[in-house]
Formats: structure tokens, C-alpha cells, sequence
């Protein structure tokens, strides 16, 4: 017992950055990156540990950036109804990324022990600054996701009319 | 749920205590605070060439390195070929100072004697005796205050830089493992803060600079060309006063006319003199404000003046300096904190 738990700690930031780094490759925002440019990523996201039922962001607030969901699940709550549960390799928030000064549009809270990889506005910026070929992937992915988004919309509302 | 939120306390007393641990130990050790801001200043002057370079695919070591070594070496150039200069001028208006001091007097008194006649007998004089010794003891103060400066500026002349290529190396990883330990429910809130006030601070400390250097310089090259005493010095004072808005061009304006005045220049020397003084302001008012200073948070003319009081008090002439550019910095850092907090109103 004694034996494992030394060995897990001796891997433990390893297996962290494997971690995050599979997650980034898996990620559809990622997914124009060679792996030298997904090590730069990973180098600049934020693992964070939620508890279950802890709040990542609520309702209202000023958005800084999206999360990847490495591990558990997160409920997304609107006006105080569930709308879903999110689960591992999910992710939510990128709208914060290209918005300025954009509101949390619902509110995200961890419905187990969770564990999120965090990417941010201010990070994306020093990318465009100091990476631009890096800047322009992600944020053709990111286009691409919001126009999808879009799109779902635009059907919901319309099927929404016809009834 | 209890142990939730008994971690979450745990963990947001361990960040505010850490957070007043740094600050008491900023403000505690005098020097440290001089050499943290100093190498705030150099690593917001160096990060556009550092972002450069590591845009061009060399590594952050040497994109750091690079622009690093290339200013130290301008700097040290610079500072052979001025403080040789300025050391003689200092020199030479120490030996020349009580001529000044009493020359001022006689000026101050024959303006007293014209400007408050129609006040009572007993004010006129006290008025005459408190400006004289005012005049007095701040002209003798800058030669006191300075060993113990220059004694500080050692210790800030090796911590400065030291500090401030570390934080153009590692500024980031030293940031993001700070930004790991703020609770989850502040997490977003400090990010934004961050970002913020690093943007705002980076503009408003590259204008302040630029404007400054480009007065002096004017001054140093227009008081250069009739050849009038002590040229670099009150343009080096001119350049300094000028990081205070409002009152520094005044006060900057002062010496060079006083100089003017006690060596009984001619009207056209004295007018000239104030001529310089004005072209400067006027280039930095109608070119470099409209360009860089625009976007960036002003002080009102009241506050400028109590901070400017504080900062001499606590700090002397070195404080009066350092203490516009602390003021904004807390008010940058307050307007974020309000502007956020009322959903992005911003502050009036």
C-alpha cells in the first residue's frame, strides 16, 4: 500500500501533464495543433480542482475563459433549472474567449469531485502576441464551434415557431 | 458540505495571509519596494522586445537575454557619458548653491514687498521668514537627501535588474503558480484583474516614461544652445517633476527661471528660458499625450497634490517621484476591481 502510494507520487505530475495533454489533443479547439504547439498549450492552461457541488462560475459574471473537463462531470444551470450535465472531454465557456467583457450565460457547477483544465482570454491573447500560426488555428476552431452553436440555435428556435 | 467549506476558508486564509506577508514585506524594506517597482518599469519597457523575439522562434532564454544585455550596455553607455556631466554640474552648483538660496530670498522678498503690502505688518514678515527657510531647507535637503539615495540606489542598482529579468523569464510560471493557489470562487475574478491592470499599468508606465524623456531632452538641447549653466541637471529635474501631472512642469519650470532670474539675465534669456520650458510641455501636450496617454487612467488635480504631500513626507523628494506613478498603479488596480463589480460601469 505504502509502495504504491510512493510510486503514484513520483508520476503524479507526469501523469498530469499526459493527462491535460491527451485532453487538449481530444479537444475540438485544439485539434489543428501539432504536438510541439499542444505542449505549448499545455504549458499555459490551468488544472483546477472542483468539489462536488462547488460553483466554477455563475450566472452573470464577467466569463475569462473556457474549461476542458478532464475528470467528473459539471451540471450547467439556467435560471435555477439543470439544462445538462456535462461529462469527461466535454467543454464549456469558450464563448468568454472572443467576447469582451461577455456574461456567464448560465452557471456551471461541479456535480462530483471534478477536475477542469482551464484556458483563458489572457493566454489566448499572448498566443496571437507571440504565436500567431498557433493564434489563427485556435481561433478557426473556435469560429467554427460558435457558428455550430449557431446553427443548433437558429433549427431549436425555428422548430420551437413551427410548434 | 461542511468540509467544503471549511477547505475553502482554510485555503482563502492561506492566500490572504501570503498576500499580506508580500505586501508588509514590500513596504517594510524600503529598497525592495524601490527595486520592485524599478523592475516593474524595465519589464514593461523590455516585454514588447522579449514578445518580439520569442515571436521569432528563439527561446525564451535568449529572447530574454538579448534585449536584456543590448539595454544594460545602452544604459551603462549612456550613464558614462552623462554622470560624468552630471556630477560637475552638481558639483559646481553645490559650491554655487548659497548664492542661489540667497538670491531667491532677495527675489521672494521684493515680490513680497510688492504682492502683500496690503497685509497686516506682523503676517508680511512671518510670510518672508517661512519662504526663506522653505527655500532654504529644501535646496539643502536635495544635497542630504542624496548620499542617502545614491547609498540606496546601490542596493536598488543590483536588485532592480536582478529582479526584473527574472520576472521577464519566469514572470509567467511565477504568476501561474500564484493564480494556482486563489480559491475557486475567486479564480476567474483574479485572472481578469490581472490582465487588467498588467495592460493598463504596461501602457501607462511606457507613456510616462516616453513623455518624460522626450521633455528632458528638449530642455537639455534648448538650454544646450545659449549655453546657460547647469543644462543637463534642470533637465534631468524637468524630466523627473514631469511624472507628476499637473504640478510637475510647475515645479520643473522653477529652477531654470530662478537660475535666470539671480544671475540677472537678460528679459530675452529669461523669456527664451521659458520658451523652452513651454515647446517641451507643448510637444509632449500636442504629440505624445493624443498617442499614448490618452487611454490611460488620470488623476484628479486634488488627489495628485495630497499624494504628492504623503509621498514627500513619508519618503522625501524620492517619494514625491515614486508616488504619482504608486497612486495610479492603487487606482487602476481599484477602478478593475469597481468596474467589475458593477458589471462594466466604469468608474466616473
Amino acid at each position: 500500500m505504502s509502495l504504491s502510494i510512493f510510486w503514484e507520487n513520483i508520476f503524479k505530475k507526469d501523469r498530469q501533464v499526459w493527462t491535460v495533454q491527451e485532453a487538449l489533443k481530444k479537444n475540438i479547439v485544439f485539434k489543428d495543433l501539432a504536438p510541439r504547439e499542444i505542449n505549448q498549450i499545455q504549458n499555459i492552461t490551468h488544472l483546477r480542482s472542483y468539489k462536488a457541488s462547488e460553483a466554477i462560475f455563475k450566472q452573470g459574471e464577467v466569463g475569462v475563459g473556457m474549461y476542458i473537463i478532464s475528470k467528473g462531470s459539471v451540471d450547467i444551470i439556467y435560471d435555477d433549472n439543470r439544462i445538462t450535465t456535462l461529462k469527461e472531454d466535454d467543454f464549456f465557456g469558450e464563448l468568454a474567449l472572443v467576447e469582451e467583457r461577455g456574461e456567464r450565460t448560465a452557471t456551471a457547477v461541479a456535480k462530483e469531485d471534478t477536475q477542469l483544465i482551464g484556458f483563458f482570454k489572457p493566454d489566448l491573447i499572448q498566443i496571437m502576441n507571440q504565436t500567431p500560426e498557433i493564434g489563427v488555428k485556435i481561433l478557426f476552431r473556435i469560429g467554427q464551434v460558435i457558428g455550430t452553436r449557431l446553427h443548433e440555435t437558429t433549427a431549436l428556435v425555428k422548430t420551437q415557431q413551427r410548434n | 458540505m461542511d468540509i467544503l467549506n471549511r477547505i475553502r476558508r482554510i485555503k482563502l486564509l492561506f492566500f490572504l495571509v501570503s498576500l499580506v506577508f508580500f505586501l508588509f514585506l514590500i513596504f517594510w524594506v524600503k529598497n525592495l519596494l524601490i527595486s520592485l517597482f524599478l523592475a516593474l518599469v524595465g519589464f514593461f519597457l523590455l516585454k514588447p522586445f522579449v514578445d518580439f523575439l520569442v515571436r521569432q522562434g528563439l527561446s525564451r532564454l535568449v529572447s530574454t537575454l538579448f534585449p536584456f544585455l543590448f539595454f544594460s550596455l545602452v544604459l551603462f553607455g549612456l550613464s558614462l557619458a552623462v554622470f560624468p556631466v552630471l556630477g560637475n554640474q552638481i558639483d559646481a552648483l553645490k559650491a554655487e548653491l548659497p548664492k542661489y538660496v540667497e538670491g531667491t530670498q532677495k527675489i521672494l522678498q521684493s515680490w513680497e514687498s510688492g504682492i502683500f503690502s496690503f497685509l497686516p505688518a506682523d503676517s508680511k514678515q512671518r510670510l518672508g521668514v517661512e519662504l526663506s527657510q522653505k527655500v532654504q531647507r529644501f535646496a539643502q535637503s536635495v544635497f542630504t537627501d542624496l548620499p542617502e539615495i545614491l547609498s540606496n540606489s546601490l542596493t536598488v542598482l543590483f536588485l532592480a535588474p536582478f529582479l526584473c529579468f527574472f520576472m521577464l523569464l519566469d514572470g509567467k510560471e511565477f504568476y501561474r503558480r500564484m493564480i494556482s493557489a486563489v480559491p475557486n470562487a475567486y479564480f476567474e475574478l483574479s485572472m481578469y484583474l490581472q490582465h487588467q491592470i498588467m495592460e493598463q499599468m504596461g501602457g501607462f508606465i511606457r507613456a510616462r516614461l516616453l513623455e518624460s524623456v522626450i521633455v528632458g531632452f528638449v530642455i537639455w538641447v534648448g538650454l544646450g544652445i545659449i549655453q546657460f549653466p547647469y543644462a543637463l541637471i534642470l533637465a534631468v529635474f524637468a524630466a523627473l517633476m514631469n511624472l507628476i501631472p499637473y504640478l510637475g512642469p510647475l515645479i520643473g519650470i522653477v529652477p531654470g527661471v530662478l537660475i535666470a532670474l539671480v544671475n540677472q539675465e537678460t528679459n530675452a534669456v529669461t523669456s527664451y528660458i521659458v520658451f523652452i520650458y513651454l515647446v517641451a510641455q507643448l510637444l509632449d501636450a500636442l504629440i505624445i499625450v493624443p498617442m499614448v496617454v490618452a487611454r490611460i487612467v488620470n488623476l484628479h488635480p486634488v488627489t495628485v497634490v495630497l499624494v504628492v504631500m504623503v509621498g514627500s513626507q513619508t519618503m522625501g523628494i524620492l517619494g514625491m517621484i515614486i508616488s504619482i506613478p504608486f497612486a495610479s498603479a492603487v487606482k487602476i488596480i481599484y477602478a478593475s476591481i469597481y468596474q467589475h463589480i458593477t458589471d462594466g460601469k466604469p468608474l466616473a
